[in-house]
């Protein structure tokens, strides 16, 4: 059960106070992910299991949307997204509204796609995947706006369809429309991890998000240009809420939903605390209800200011929300696969042997680049096929 | 137990590891940077060449509305004494406080608002007015120009007409709209109305880009101040 491996045969065993396993000392267990140095190793909530050297409860846009990447892949795309958000305020300022709303809207659903490919989250199957979540995700988008547009109303004293419409009725159908492709998906059963139901809920929603948001404002890119243009300072807070934030929260949200149903399906653990705090349905609840929220107060904030507050606050909750979840979820997953032969951390870069947990750092190996664990001999990877 | 070792366990790091890294900055930069440039510049540019240049016009192109007068209902202030009339298969009242009364247009394409205040500031009463519209839901208002010929009741006022865009409460669907503002005071009283709807590209139909503009002209027309 715990052969050694063979080229690093002086290493010592102990066992772990958390799961009673004899593992390769080091300061993380590898076995369950407890911190062996940390007085209160067992939840380790200042290590997150995809990135252990951030706390749990930290809002990243980076280490929890795009949990594959290790961290010096991360620094590029954490770059990226801060030159993109630089882009969008630039060209706003320079009065290109419409070339700032595309921009803010393009950016995280491009990032995305090019995290998909970075980390090869699709495996064998980038089309099917791409098919079932992204476009599925854009075209629902489309319709929807299509629709709500058609029975779209303009009235000074709130609105002619009232807050349950607008509030309740519309968020909740979206939500549902967000997550229609990745059940596609969960219904043919190829893909089992946690992190892949993360990847495709938020692949989904940010295709939804892309399209609601081109097809939304298509009418006034194309409106007769009347007035002076003069800049005025909503614009870019504006532009950033259409194109950013309401794809964070829309991303979290259905990327909650999806994760958990994965986590869900792996059993175990998972189905016995599907009904607890952190279980399937207090993440379904959680989701649906912050869309609803997030509808209500939207209908009757009055400021600008206020709205975008609002949705920013939303964002960093729903963020560090998801982050717990994946967290928990990542240790619960652990089952006890033994210590497989030494392997080079994809996060820390030390010579370590092949476990649930890296024993140096702490990362979950669920959580490296999936073309990264099977260049190793897939030891150590959570099973894929179900 | 991990002392003897040190904080990461006393692993050796692994040597010359490198690769893997499918998408490094230079990648991130052509690849990323420029899909971002190219699909923002392809739907500009669609979006350029399919926009509706408009020709200009003032208040009151087109036809008048042709509302017979006996059809309307007639809304009364009881604190201002002014009456608004309007046709109830065109407008509902969607609120109404004790200075005035908002009224939607049935087809839910935009709302007209009167609300009266004591004094003769007009300027003060459409500034007043303008503040009041929800930075929400009306964004990116700016000025078009002065409403000309504009009056409620039969006594002139002055105003002010705007573009913007109205953005639903999910903030993923905006609608471009014109919004005209004016008021006019008489014996002490200042009226201010706030009327918008959707934008119009139809300048015979839409005065200021109001494409409700005839169906507006009606209730503010036929508006009677208090002793007339
Ligand atoms: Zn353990
Ligand atoms: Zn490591």
């Amino acid at each position: 059960m715990t052969q050694q491996p063979p080229d690093d045969t002086n290493r010592q065993l102990g066992e772990c106070p958390h799961c009673g396993r004899d593992v390769p000392v080091g300061a993380f267990c590898g076995n369950c992910g407890a911190s062996l140095t940390a007085p209160a190793g067992g939840g380790r909530l200042h290590s997150y299991a995809v990135s252990p050297g951030e706390h749990v409860a930290r809002p990243a846009i980076i280490s929890t949307l795009f949990p594959h990447l290790p961290q010096r892949h991360a620094n590029v795309f954490r770059e990226a997204l801060g030159v993109g958000v630089l882009i969008v305020i630039l060209l706003a300022a320079l009065r290109l509204y419409t070339s700032a709303l595309i921009a803010s809207a393009v950016l995280l659903p491009l990032l995305y796609l090019l995290y998909l490919y970075e980390a090869e989250v699709y495996e064998e199957e980038p089309v099917a995947v791409l098919v079932a979540t992204f476009v599925t995700g854009a075209a629902l988008g489309t319709g929807y706006t299509l629709v709500t547009q058609h029975f779209a109303a303009v009235a000074l004293s709130g609105n002619v369809r009232g807050p349950f419409i607008t509030g309740v009725v519309q968020p909740v159908i979206a939500q549902l429309l967000m997550i229609a492709g990745p059940l596609l998906l969960y219904a043919r059963g190829r893909f089992t991890e946690t992190l892949d139901g993360l990847a495709f809920g938020i692949t989904s929603a940010l295709g939804f998000t892309l399209a609601t948001v081109l097809a939304g404002y298509w009418h006034t890119f194309t409106a007769p240009l009347v007035g002076e243009g003069a800049v005025s300072a909503d614009v870019v807070l504006r532009v950033l809420r259409a194109g950013i934030l309401v794809a964070i929260v829309n991303a979290c949200t259905s990327g909650t939903i999806t994760a958990m149903l994965w986590q869900d399906r792996r059993g175990r653990a998972a189905r016995r605390r599907a009904g607890s705090w952190r279980g399937r349905n207090a993440a379904i609840w959680v989701a649906f209800l912050t869309q609803i929220a997030l509808g209500v107060i939207s209908y009757y904030i009055g400021s600008l200011v206020g709205l975008v507050a609002l949705w920013a606050l939303a964002a960093v909750l729903l963020l560090v929300w998801l982050r717990i979840l994946l967290h928990h979820a990542l240790l619960d997953d652990a089952t006890d696969i033994g210590v497989g032969p030494t392997s080079p951390c994809p996060e820390c870069h030390y010579l370590v042997p092949t476990m649930n947990f890296c024993p140096a750092c702490g990362v979950d190996r669920q959580a490296a680049p999936k073309q990264r664990r099977a260049a190793e001999g897939g030891t150590g990877m959570a099973p894929s096929h179900g | 137990m991990a002392s003897q070792y040190g904080p990461w366990g006393g692993y050796p790091a692994a040597p010359s590891f490198g690769g893997g890294q499918k998408v490094g900055r230079g990648r991130m930069l052509g690849v990323g940077g420029g899909a971002l440039a190219v699909i923002v510049f392809v739907i500009t540019l669609i979006a350029v060449l399919v926009r509706v240049v408009p020709t200009p016009c003032s208040r009151g192109c087109g036809p008048a509305g042709g509302l017979q007068v006996g059809t309307a209902q007639v809304y009364t202030n009881q604190k201002w004494g002014y009456s608004v009339p309007y046709d109830p298969s065109v407008f509902s009242i969607g609120g109404q406080n004790a200075d005035g009364v908002t009224l939607n247009s049935s087809d839910g394409n935009g709302s007209i608002q009167f609300s009266a205040t004591s004094g003769n500031n007009v300027n003060g009463a459409n500034q007043t007015a303008l503040n009041a519209l929800p930075s929400s839901q009306f964004q990116g208002v700016q000025q078009i120009g002065p409403v000309r010929g504009a009056e409620v009741g039969l006594v002139d006022g002055q105003g002010t007409a705007y573009s913007g865009q109205y953005v639903d409460s999910s903030g993923i669907s905006a609608t471009p709209i014109g919004v005209v503002i004016f008021s006019a005071t008489q014996n002490g009283v200042t009226i201010t109305v706030t009327a918008f709807s959707s934008a119009s590209n139809d300048n015979a139909d839409g005065p200021y880009g109001l494409s409700i503009g005839q169906e507006l002209d009606f209730p503010v027309t036929f508006a009677t101040w208090k002793g007339q």
